[in-house]
């Protein structure tokens, strides 16, 4: 179980001793891991574990609290807009403006992450992401499965170098999860670091190289899926889902002793 | 051009999407009408404030007597402000731009400026109502209308940086206590009013101040008196600017304090936004709490059902109080809302009745009986109507249920009819207990109460199922940040004419009916004066009954009817 990137390797997201308190609850504890450029990276963990607020951190829509993040080698703290501009974020239930049209929001993002020219661009998504029809719907016209697509281009408009998707899959039809997981693939493969955060363990073992397990904010396994069939389960057959279940019930066992 | 260029561009987007929107939904004759109808309602509200302010009453113009009272309307205005932007937390920001801003490449302080952008532009209409009042009581309108109107803009960026600076302040010394602040400054505006109010109506009138002080109005002079005191000089010094500039009476009076108060606000303005206030925890809180305030409101509507559930009713077991069958199911329901939202209920209960029941004590003829007969009757007609439309439990917090009331195995008359009714028994309850305290502190009594008391069940059913009737009819409600607000302005008028029609029918009706069955029982019967009084009273109230079955009917169709598919966004 251990990290083999190293410090020099191309790392474009570095988290170090990451953590975050509500009150008397510690939602996430002392997390640190690196992800390289063109790697998808996956982040799983039981509902409550802390996925949403890490990021959240590290998307710098929430402050943090404890530790430092560095996106493409700026602080997300001290150099914030350098960070963020090299950075995209697709939330879990993306919020479309009601007023907007799909196009619009392409402008709107485009002027965001001064993109420049990013018309051509923007017809390229939109037509991956069979939006092309749908350029003059307004926001609060679109399905939940549109919704999540127009959130896509904004987010791959500036190809950003560090991605993060939280339940990326919500809401799509087969043809929208096809185009989405290849997306995300190609996106990864032209340098973009992904961290994929998603319940959907399928989707998880087939796109990450590494994963992250996070149980009660804070990570119980790092590193690649051979290594956790290796080392937790101690099967070179068993599937995500069984290392997931091992790995959290064991948590969560634990966490009940504790108290 | 400050601040960030894409914010701009976002602010111009936004409002080219409003404008293209409204204009989308005026393509149909229909919504045409309807946006006609907003317009007039909202011109005619406008007209009827600038007319009111110049031929509503004898008016002071001179700034020496108009200062004192400006002076007292700054300093309420900003406390009032203030006191509301402590329910908002930080910085507000749409669900559909927190995330996104947040996370974007842009500084906060720009975030700031383009947020104190749009408060700026909701409030333009709140200038615009203050600027038309206070312009006919200065010396020259215009520049009271525009010291007035650049006011309010300062009043709303003061309010934004009190939300960020007390919200900062709150979570760093204050996490544990979060009740404290809010309960201070609600000591604070009452320690204030209790101090007016004292000052107004009691010692500034003298050693004759009459403990019956609700019934007496302090005269303008009084009021001046108070704020021209020298305590209330110094709070409101800041804003004297707009208060000169408001009072001027030549432009080269105005000029100088207008372009102070201008200054003084564009200061206000950068230095709120330039705060160096981590305030994106806080935001995220005060928006996550505010989109469950503006869900809860468009899926039940305003009034108390749109209050929170109190956590010590969570446990308390309700009665079967209108039988076990489908129907007592269908009213227990309800009744197991009210009681878990008592505290809502009650606080617009009592807000209510305590209202009207002053506002009765208001009314005397000379005569006791008849003054009493009076006062019931106000209690019983407005409290029946501010209770019924202050409480909602019935269809107006049903709207996204219908798809599966529909489906409720009963006949759509008895869920009509089980679903008000525990509202009916509410109210009824409540203003049985206002009137019977009113004639317990009168010491006489009007046989004519008894009728008042027997209909008021009666009235009561009538008015809710009406209500209701045609909000199934025509669901129309009005929720904060609402879309198409202009037609839904406009369906509201044809819908009070509706109702206005429905209740002026009903009461010409009964009337006739009322005043035929005297006529026939005195006339052609014999009756005495005193029984045809009775007969026609009887006769009138089976005629409401008659009324609140044929309701119990409409209400039934109505529901068959509900169109569930129908967008009501």
């Amino acid at each position: 179980m251990s990290d083999e990137v190293t410090a020099d390797d191309r790392v474009v997201l570095e988290v170090q001793g990451l953590g975050k308190d509500y009150g008397e609850t510690r939602a996430v504890r002392d997390l640190g891991f690196r992800v390289r450029a063109g790697e998808i990276y996956g982040l799983v963990g039981p509902n409550g574990a802390g996925k949403t607020t890490t990021l959240r951190m590290l998307s710098g829509v929430m402050p943090i609290q404890q530790g430092a993040v560095r996106i493409a080698g700026h602080d997300l703290e001290r150099e914030e807009r350098r960070a963020k501009r090299a950075m995209a974020w697709v939330p879990e239930d993306p919020a479309p403006f009601d007023s907007l049209t799909v196009w619009e929001h392409l402008e709107f993002t485009a002027s965001l992450y001064k993109v420049r020219p990013w018309s051509e661009r923007a017809e390229e998504l939109l037509e991956h992401f069979s939006l092309s029809e749908k350029r003059e719907a307004l926001g609060g016209e679109l399905s939940r499965g549109m919704r999540q697509k127009l959130a896509f281009c904004c987010a791959w408009l500036s190809r950003p170098r560090v991605l993060l998707l939280d339940e990326p899959l919500s809401g799509l039809d087969p043809r929208g999860i096809r185009d989405a997981k290849q997306a995300i693939r190609d996106l990864a493969a032209d340098g973009t670091a992904v961290l994929l955060s998603s319940h959907l363990l399928d989707l998880i073992e087939e796109l990450c190289g590494r994963i992250l397990i996070l149980a009660r904010g804070k990570s119980v396994f790092q590193g690649t899926l051979d290594e956790a069939r290796r080392n937790l389960v101690g099967s070179e057959q068993s599937s995500l889902e069984e290392i997931f279940l091992t790995i959290t019930d064991a948590t969560e066992r634990g966490g009940r002793a504790s108290r | 051009m400050i601040g960030e260029p894409s914010l701009h561009l976002l602010s111009r987007l936004k409002w080219r999407g409003m404008a293209r929107k409204q204009l989308r939904r005026m393509r149909t004759p229909r919504g045409l009408m309807l946006a006609g109808l907003g317009v007039l309602l909202v011109a005619f509200w406008m007209f009827s404030l600038v007319a009111w302010s110049f031929f509503g009453d004898d008016v002071p113009i001179s700034a020496e007597e108009v200062r004192p009272l400006l002076r007292g309307g700054t300093l309420g205005f900003t406390l009032l402000t203030l006191v509301g932007a402590f329910h908002h937390r930080g910085l507000y920001l749409p669900a559909e731009e927190i995330e996104r801003l947040f996370s974007a490449p842009v500084s906060r302080s720009d975030i700031t400026r383009y947020r104190l952008r749009a408060i700026l532009a909701r409030t333009t209409f709140g200038a615009l109502v203050l600027g038309f009042l206070v312009m006919s009581h200065t010396p020259v309108p215009l520049y009271g209308f525009l010291a007035a109107a650049s006011f309010v803009a300062l009043v709303a960026v003061l309010g934004q940086a009190f939300s960020v600076v007390a919200g900062a302040l709150e979570s760093r010394f204050l996490r544990r206590t979060m009740f404290l602040p809010n309960l201070l400054l609600t000591l604070a505006v009452l320690a204030i009013g209790a101090i007016v109010f004292w000052n107004v109506l009691v010692v500034a009138r003298g050693p004759d101040a009459s403990p019956a002080f609700f019934e007496r109005v302090p005269s303008f002079e009084t009021i001046r008196g108070f704020l021209d005191q020298p305590w209330v000089r110094a709070c409101a010094l800041p804003f004297e600017p707009w208060t000169r500039a408001a009072t001027a009476e030549s432009l080269s009076t105005f000029l100088p304090w207008f372009a102070a108060a201008c200054g003084l606000a564009a200061a206000v303005y950068e230095a709120t936004a330039r705060l160096p206030i981590d305030y994106r925890e806080l935001s995220l809180e005060t928006s996550a709490s505010v989109a469950a305030k503006l869900r809860r409101l468009q899926r039940v509507g305003g009034g108390a059902s749109a209050s929170r559930v109190s956590a010590r009713t969570r446990g308390w077991r309700t009665p079967f109080l209108f039988g076990r069958g489908s129907g007592g199911a269908v009213a227990w329901r309800k009744t197991i809302e009210m009681i878990r939202k008592a505290r809502g209920t009650l606080w617009i209960s009592t807000l209510v009745l305590v209202l009207i029941f002053l506002l009765s004590g208001s009314l005397g003829s000379g005569d006791p009986r008849q003054d009493l007969l009076n006062q019931t009757l106000l209690i019983s007609l407005l409290g029946t109507v501010y209770l019924c439309s202050g409480l909602r439990f019935d269809f107006r917090d049903d709207l996204d249920r219908m798809v599966v009331i529909k489906s409720w195995p009963l006949s759509p008359r008895r869920i009509f009819a089980a679903t008000i009714l525990p509202e009916v028994f509410l109210v009824t309850g409540l203003l049985l207990t206002a009137t019977t305290v009113r004639i317990l502190l009168a010491d006489v009594f009007h046989p004519a109460i008894w009728v008042v008391l027997a209909s008021l069940p009666v009235v009561v059913f009538a008015w809710l199922a009406l209500d209701n009737a045609v909000f199934l009819y025509a669901p129309v409600r009005f929720v904060p940040g609402q879309e198409g607000a202009l037609q839904n302005a406009g369906r509201m008028i044809l819908l009070v004419f509706l109702r206005m029609l429905i209740v002026a029918g009903l009461s010409i009706g009964i009337g006739l009916l009322a005043g035929g069955t005297y006529y026939a029982a005195s006339v052609w019967w014999g009756w005495s004066d005193v029984r045809a009084m009775w007969g026609a009273a009887a006769a009138g109230w089976l005629a409401l009954v008659a009324f609140d079955v044929l309701l119990v009917f409409a209400g039934g169709q109505l529901v068959t009817r509900f169109d569930v598919t129908r967008d009501r966004g």
